[in-house]
């Protein structure tokens, strides 16, 4: 079973997403979970910037309308089309008729249409689906080079892209492509103790940040907070009680009057 | 000005993370410009926004909406929305939401409605159309136009299930907040059993359409099509699990509503008795279903004009029915209207037309005038390849018609070769153990089999016969037929014990399917006990 690491502060988990994200760790799941405000898309943020040049990353957000052809077609895009010949041959074969490939990018909408048609049944979709993902994933496992894959706001993807992602997607990364390291922050995020791929993931709670050391070390860097003395950073976390973003809020108001 | 004393001690008297972030967000509102501040409340209000949108929902300050949307990407709670625009962060769009929810709940309400109008005219992509009903629930319980109803409509016509699906994740988070009333709450369980309908989870559907039931009925629901709505996708899950004398009550109690309701010549009317015949047509009780059918098509004539296409979805409908009842000088001349009509107003091409000339080559092709059934479902297959595509489901339908129309002609090796192309795509487009497929494979060995090919149709059977178990497909006469007729290639192949297990397994459902004294009964115990005497005779 997988173990819960509750931490200080965020730098364990760039730590440990730094290993996986070079082929280091045992793991290639990372599961981040955290309350609004928490910091997991700041966290996410670090990931991007200290991502080596060598790895391929990918963000996708859910909060848009997020579905299972949003992702494939984000991925798809963000690695190269050309990259994907058996998935754009398969695709090729569920769309017919007027359907125009001549764009660089493949729309969300053109895999949404192919998955769905616009009268097919239930089975037939599925049988779709999974002919395309398969397609997808055969693509996706002879590249050469580290891949890292981001899903955030993973709350706010709809019933059908959370199912698939715990039962296909985590699956699939944990069996067949070793090249691939995925990611999923959230309020709520998959179950880390899930029976097929549990034992390779590596599960992270974002709790409040009470070490005001490293508040006021993260203030020193800052030109706008660098001024504010070390009592009031410490005063003000403990008033905010840590929480990310009631701290930085604060601070900007603080640091607005002081400079005033 | 606060001073910063009063900041902190106001941040420390804080009772509860949201009072704490509410005076937080409040203090740095007190130090923004007062449009700023104006545009920040509407912009909490959709889940994304743009320039365009903040002109929108904010009409007085439409000139400026620019350059404040500007300095909200600025704010530290602002972020990046793909595709749309940008956000404000959940955490604080939440405060502002309930806050405005508490202070002035008018200008939500007006704020929402102005989303709402927004939305509706762009609705280009699927977040703008989803983004609709999100606003428009909170107003439709009051001005019920019925915008929200007709885009559900849409979304299940043409299968935009995540589209459904978002649109209930949004209706959630209304409900979580307390913002929906009785009508929110009512329609958005109706949306949720419709996507259960979708993937055949009835129970839990009927569960949902009861709930929402319950909730229309404590209002007084000013436009009757919800409920209308309501009652007659009741009565299609009650269909689909073939529970038909409750879809009639609940398909009958729409209608009488519409009827009461909205008058006996409204287009909803027409919903309502086209359910219901639909169900009476399937239940061989034509007479009823003529009657609501000819109902039907008076109402889309009088309401919609006689060329309209749902005119003609009226006719082929009535059309149908006539073929049924072998009333087939009728059903022609229904056919050629509806043919007419949406050659008219949709094109000679158009995938509709191929429906017409399918529907018309198949009552041709019953009435034995297979030139004339043959252009035409040469016709149809042109249209389905040249608009929908070679590999697409709906040529393979062509594709099969015309195979039957061959094989009735004698015609087999073009029979075989349409059946063979069409097996190919519904492996291939719809799955390989889709119903489609079955019927495919069930075709091909029936045409074997008039051919003598009997080792390759008993193949093509046990695939047929796997699919059916599969999908628990087994207890009914037509696949007790066709076990039956899988142990006669059996026989005919002399491979004797698979014949007689197939013998075997017929007459097991015919036991439960027919009357005992049931000629075919007693036919079929007749061969199995000539068969059984036969290998005894072998063995010896």
């Amino acid at each position: 079973m997988a173990k819960l690491r509750k931490l200080a502060n965020r730098t364990k988990e760039l730590e440990i997403f730094l290993q996986m994200a070079q082929g280091k760790h045992d793991c290639r799941i990372m599961l981040i979970e955290g309350e609004s405000g928490m910091g997991k898309t700041s966290l996410l943020s670090r990931f991007r910037q200290q991502c080596p040049d060598t790895v391929k990353y990918v963000p996708f957000d859910c909060k848009g309308l997020d579905s299972i052809a949003a992702f494939l077609s984000e991925v798809v895009n963000d690695l190269g089309r050309a990259q994907f010949p058996i998935f754009e041959k398969k695709l090729r074969t569920f769309i017919q008729g007027s359907v125009d490939f001549s764009e660089n990018d493949i729309a969300a909408q053109t895999i949404s249409i192919a998955i769905n048609g616009t009268s097919l049944d239930p089975q037939a979709q599925e049988h779709r689906l999974r002919q395309l993902h398969d397609a997808f994933f055969d693509d996706l496992e002879k590249f050469e080079h580290q891949i890292v894959i981001v899903l955030d706001t993973y709350q706010m993807a709809n019933e059908s892209l959370q199912n698939w992602i715990e039962s296909t997607w985590l699956r699939t990364v944990k069996r067949r492509l070793k090249k691939v390291v995925t990611v999923v922050a959230g309020k709520s995020i998959p179950d880390p103790n899930h029976l097929v791929w549990g034992d390779k993931c590596t599960p992270f709670i974002l709790t409040p940040i009470l070490d005001e050391k490293a508040w006021y070390e993260f203030c020193s860097d800052l030109p706008e907070y660098c001024k504010l003395p070390e009592p009031t950073v410490k005063t003000i976390v403990l008033l905010a009680e840590g929480h990310p973003s009631n701290v930085i809020q604060t601070l900007s108001l603080i640091a607005k009057k002081w400079s005033a | 000005m606060v001073s910063i004393e009063e900041l902190l001690k106001r941040v420390q008297q804080a009772e509860t993370e949201t009072e704490r972030q509410w005076i937080l967000l409040e203090l740095q509102m007190s130090q923004m410009p007062h449009d700023l501040v104006s545009m920040l409340w509407a912009a909490a209000i959709p889940h994304f926004f743009d320039a365009n949108i903040l002109a929108a929902l904010r009409p007085e300050l439409a000139e400026q909406a620019d350059k404040l949307y500007e300095k909200l990407k600025t704010l530290t709670f602002v972020e990046e929305f793909p595709k749309q625009g940008y956000n404000i962060h959940e955490l604080t769009r939440n405060v502002l939401l309930n806050q405005l929810w508490q202070q002035d709940k008018d200008e939500f309400l007006r704020l929402s409605e102005r989303a709402a109008d927004y939305f509706f005219s762009e609705k280009m992509s699927s977040e703008e159309d989803v983004e609709f009903c999100y606003h428009e629930i909170l107003n439709e319980g009051d001005a019920q136009t019925g915008r929200l109803l007709d885009r559900g409509f849409d979304w299940w016509t043409y299968n935009q299930i995540e589209r459904l699906q978002a649109a209930v994740q949004g209706f959630r988070e209304h409900e979580t907040a307390d913002r929906l009333d009785a009508f929110g709450k009512g329609f958005s369980l109706h949306l949720q059993g419709i996507v259960k309908i979708r993937s055949g989870h009835y129970a839990e559907a009927e569960s949902f359409f009861s709930r929402a039931e319950t909730f229309y009925n404590t209002i007084n629901l000013k436009n009757p099509r919800y409920i209308t709505t309501l009652l007659r996708d009741i009565g299609r899950s009650k269909q689909e699990q073939g529970d038909y004398d409750s879809s009639v009550y609940f398909y009958e109690n729409a209608l009488l509503i519409s009827e009461e309701q909205l008058g006996e010549n409204h287009l909803d009317t027409s919903f309502s008795l086209n359910s219901l015949a639909g169900l009476y047509q399937n239940k061989g009780r034509y007479d009823e279903a003529e009657s609501l059918y000819l109902r039907a098509l008076k109402i889309r004539e009088e309401q919609l004009g006689e060329n309209h296409p749902d005119t003609a979805t009226s006719l082929n409908n009535l059309s149908g029915l006539y073929q049924n009842k072998g009333r087939y000088d009728e059903a022609e001349s229904l056919y050629l209207r509806a043919l007419k009509i949406s050659e008219e107003q949709l094109g000679k091409n158009h995938p509709d037309s191929a429906i017409s000339l399918n529907n018309l080559a198949v009552l041709y092709q019953n009435k034995r005038r297979y030139d004339e059934a043959e252009s035409l479902y040469l016709r149809a297959l042109k249209i389905r390849e040249e608009q929908l595509g070679k590999n697409h489901p709906d040529s393979a339908i062509s594709l099969n018609n015309l195979a039957g129309l061959y094989e009735n002609k004698g015609r087999y090796d073009e029979a075989e070769f349409l059946c063979l192309r069409a097996l190919k795509i519904r492996e291939e487009q719809l799955g390989e153990n889709h119903p489609d497929t079955a019927t495919s494979l069930n075709n091909l060995a029936e045409l074997y089999k008039s051919q003598k090919r009997n080792s390759e149709a008993i193949s093509l059977l046990e695939r047929w016969k796997a699919i059916k178990r599969k999908r628990q497909e087994t207890q009914n006469k037509s696949y007790a037929d066709r076990i039956w007729t899988l142990g006669k290639l059996y026989e005919k192949c002399q491979q004797f014990p698979q014949a007689v297990a197939a013998y075997e397994e017929t007459l097991f459902l015919f036991n439960h399917l027919l009357d005992p004294k049931h000629p075919q009964i007693l036919v079929l115990k007749a061969e199995l006990a000539r068969l059984k005497k036969n290998m005894k005779k072998v063995k010896k």
